[in-house]
């Protein structure tokens, strides 16, 4: 059985990468061209690269499809039409009093641009649904471990541990489900109990199990490191963590281009580059079939953050 | 190679040691069976070679334990990754990655081994174990038994001398044990590492092993030579209210799952008071025909008649009155925190008299003290007291997964008494298991399923 996939050959960095340039793309787009292009790129990729991916991305297509439809709903349903705007739509409008104060009003006459903004929203959280959804098909989360510095290894391996034991929680409440109803009693308080008293052992106790058994291969091993060099790492640390609290006061209250922004955003990554440079080199790690970035890689990047500009720039509209 | 000298342990929330001024010694290669009864600390004592105990479960720990003339006492798991490889109890839980090869890398990967060191290593050790063709595989797609080469494979790739094993055939059937088992042999014989291995089923063990260590109850631990332990087994005689009127009828009945066949056409007739066992290989079907049967599972095609009724057309607490039924993890039923509480929710939710179930359970594992924590029990009492939570419903048939897992001799031994005495008071028992010797001791007909795969 080869499961070589066409999508491996890109870097799982890349991946990711271009997903989270997917998201603040969308995230700053005001209209629904750049959307578009953002949701059928997503789907086409994972079309060609994945073979089961109508299985893989169902979940997250459905999810993006229920969160723009809910957005509509909403806004038909709770719709503030200002006067001078063309009327799509003639709904009755709902006048209810709840005896606090202002009614509350439901349905009413829908504009064609509030019908635009709810599309524009509700596609805006639907295609960040779709691009994480897209990443983790085609590159693992796990497959990232081998990328992320020592520094926050261990808090990555845990992450992504976390991540692929979901679905296995959705088995165990399916099996103690079944096992509940031949107790006898299935509604009410004892119910409850019945499947989350099991459930949570079971998750508890797997967990224990997976960290024993990590633990005895090796996990979480540190290296010799001198008195010295951990007081520079914690130090660095502050620092950045610090700037980093500096700059984004900074962004809120002045702008992002601003002089001292920059420089104290610019500090503190120098900090945490440092940081982790410094960790890395304890060198207790390694990782097997690690891979560099290759060309197309670097094209892809290219193309994502060129998109990214242009759609900031509302080239694209 | 190992050695304990004066190892004590006790849990810090038990005021018993479960390891008593242990001195032991093992020699390079040496195969050893560890043996002992359920919860006579089998698991604690191998834990206590590679530091999981006392550095994952609290507790006072005393003495001393080389590993490979190294004293390895005040170290935890991490630190001597390289000297021990440990697999426990159930592979599937301690997989980290997705496919084989990341699998096997991890542990070197901690390490710190050069990449292209691990790739050889991965490939010796591959055709070592006997998985060079699955090293492209996606751990999820590999039986049972590939599984536990996966997991032997992934605690001695980074060179480990010494393997610690705890029940690593309890979930195998017996082929796929046997197979285990002599590869276990191999590494012993041939390549000199030094193996522990925690059992229940010794019958398959016993002729493999040089040694035997014995668990006791009170804590002492004793190395002795090979010998087989003595079972208590009284017989039952055989019963003379077999009817011929069948109680379950069984026809035509198929089970798929996404479009994939499980099993077709199974027929079958049980009657009453009769045992049956329902044989197979993982994955061929067993528990699904169990609760296709108690009608809460699906079915593809057929018919299942209990006393003439279908349960499936029942309700699904109706359906408690026709069909008994105790799943795979019997712990799964328990939910409070007192036996008694649980044996007062048990007669409630059944309309049971008060009191009913503390009968049933007394007459099936004699009296437990009721104020015990149903996790504080051991297997056999564990799967007692769902049992008799099931029975009190007094349903005519009763239907077991795989009942003996992770029960010793004198608790299988219990169970099986008890089910002939059920057998003999009337009801219809079908269990699914494939623990060859337990169904052999107790069963009067055995079904294959698994043949027609594919």
């Amino acid at each position: 059985m080869n499961q070589k996939r066409m999508g491996n050959e890109l870097h799982p960095v890349t991946w990711w990468t271009l997903a989270l340039i997917a998201i603040a793309t969308a995230v700053i787009s005001r209209s629904v061209a750049p959307l578009l292009i953002i949701g059928i790129a997503s789907l086409v990729s994972v079309m060609l690269l994945e073979k089961n991916w109508a299985r893989s991305i169902r979940l997250y297509a459905t999810l993006a499809a229920v969160v723009l439809l809910t957005r509509l709903a909403f806004r038909v349903l709770f719709n503030f039409a200002s006067a001078n705007q063309d009327i799509a739509l003639q709904l009755p409008l709902l006048e209810i009093d709840l005896g606090l104060g202002n009614p509350v009003h439901l349905l009413g006459s829908l504009s064609y641009a509030a019908i635009d903004a709810a599309i524009v929203d509700g596609l805006r959280l639907a295609v960040i649904i779709l691009a994480i959804g897209v990443a983790s098909t085609l590159a693992k989360p796990s497959q990232l471990l081998k990328y992320t510095p020592a520094a926050v290894y261990e808090i990555a391996t845990a992450v992504t541990i976390a991540i692929n034991l979901a679905p296995q929680l959705s088995t165990s409440i399916q099996r103690v489900k079944q096992a509940a109803a031949l107790r006898g009693r299935s509604h009410g308080l004892g119910a409850m109990r019945s499947l989350t008293i099991p459930v949570l052992e079971d998750a508890l106790e797997n967990s224990m199990h997976l960290a024993a058994s990590m633990a005895t291969r090796g996990f979480g091993r540190t290296g010799e490191t001198s008195l010295a060099k951990s007081l520079w790492l914690r130090t660095f640390s502050l620092t950045s963590v610090a700037l980093t609290i500096i700059a984004t006061y900074l962004i809120l209250t002045l702008g992002l281009f601003n002089g001292a922004c920059i420089a104290a955003l610019t500090l503190s990554l120098v900090f945490s580059v440092l940081v982790l440079r410094i960790s890395d080199s304890q060198k207790i790690r390694t990782a097997l079939n690690r891979k560099k970035l290759g060309m197309q890689d670097v094209l892809l990047l290219t193309i994502g953050v060129a998109f990214f500009y242009a759609v900031s720039r509302g080239w694209i509209a | 190679m190992i050695q304990l000298r004066g190892v004590s342990f006790s849990y810090s929330h038990a005021d018993a040691a479960v390891l008593k001024r242990v001195n032991l010694n093992f020699a390079p290669g040496e195969f050893s069976l560890i043996a002992g009864a359920t919860g006579s600390g089998k698991t604690t004592l191998l834990k206590a070679i590679n530091r999981l105990v006392p550095s994952f479960s609290p507790g006072t720990f005393l003495g001393e334990v080389v590993i490979n003339q190294i004293d390895v006492t005040n170290q935890n798991p991490q630190k001597i990754a390289e000297l021990v490889g440990y697999v426990p109890q159930s592979p599937d839980e301690s997989f980290v990655a997705q496919n084989v090869i990341d699998e096997l890398a991890f542990g070197m990967e901690q390490l710190g081994i050069a990449p292209n060191e691990m790739q050889q290593r991965i490939e010796s050790i591959a055709s070592r174990v006997g998985i060079t063709h699955l090293l492209c595989r996606e751990i999820a797609t590999l039986s049972g038994g590939e599984k536990q080469r996966l997991a032997i494979a992934a605690s001695l790739v980074a060179g480990q001398r010494v393997l610690l094993l705890d029940e690593p055939t309890s979930s195998l059937d017996s082929t796929v044990a046997s197979e285990v088992l002599a590869l276990l042999k191999e590494l012993s014989a041939l390549h000199g590492i030094t193996i522990l291995i925690a059992e229940h089923r010794l019958e398959r063990v016993l002729k493999l092993v040089d040694s035997m260590v014995t668990v006791h109850a009170d804590g002492s631990v004793i190395k002795g030579p090979v010998q087989a332990p003595t079972t208590t087994f009284v017989p039952v005689s055989k019963n003379t209210l077999k009817q011929e009127t069948p109680s379950v009828e069984i026809e035509h009945l198929s089970i798929e799952f996404d479009g994939e066949t499980v099993f077709r056409d199974l027929n079958l007739k049980l009657s009453r008071g009769s045992i049956t066992a329902l044989m197979g290989p993982n994955g061929s079907g067993k528990s699904s025909c169990l609760w296709a049967i108690q009608g809460s599972g699906v079915r593809s095609a057929g018919s299942v008649l209990v006393n003439g009724i279908d349960p499936a057309s029942l309700k699904a607490k109706d359906r408690l009155a026709l069909v008994a039924k105790v799943p795979q993890r019997a712990t799964d039923l328990l939910f409070l925190n007192a036996v008694s509480a649980e044996l007062y929710e048990s007669d409630a939710a059944s309309g049971a008299a008060a009191g009913s179930t503390a009968k049933i359970l007394e007459s099936l594992i004699g009296r437990i003290d009721p104020s015990l924590h149903p996790r504080d029990l051991s297997a056999g009492q564990k799967l007692a007291l769902v049992l008799a939570s099931q029975l009190v419903k007094d349903a005519p048939v009763l239907l077991l997964d795989e009942p003996t897992q992770g029960l010793d001799y004198v608790a299988k031994d219990h169970l099986a008494n008890q089910l002939k005495r059920l057998a003999a008071a009337g009801k219809t028992i079908l269990l699914a298991s494939h623990d060859e010797e337990f169904v052999s001791l107790v069963c009067d007909q055995v079904i294959s399923l698994g043949q027609n795969a594919n």
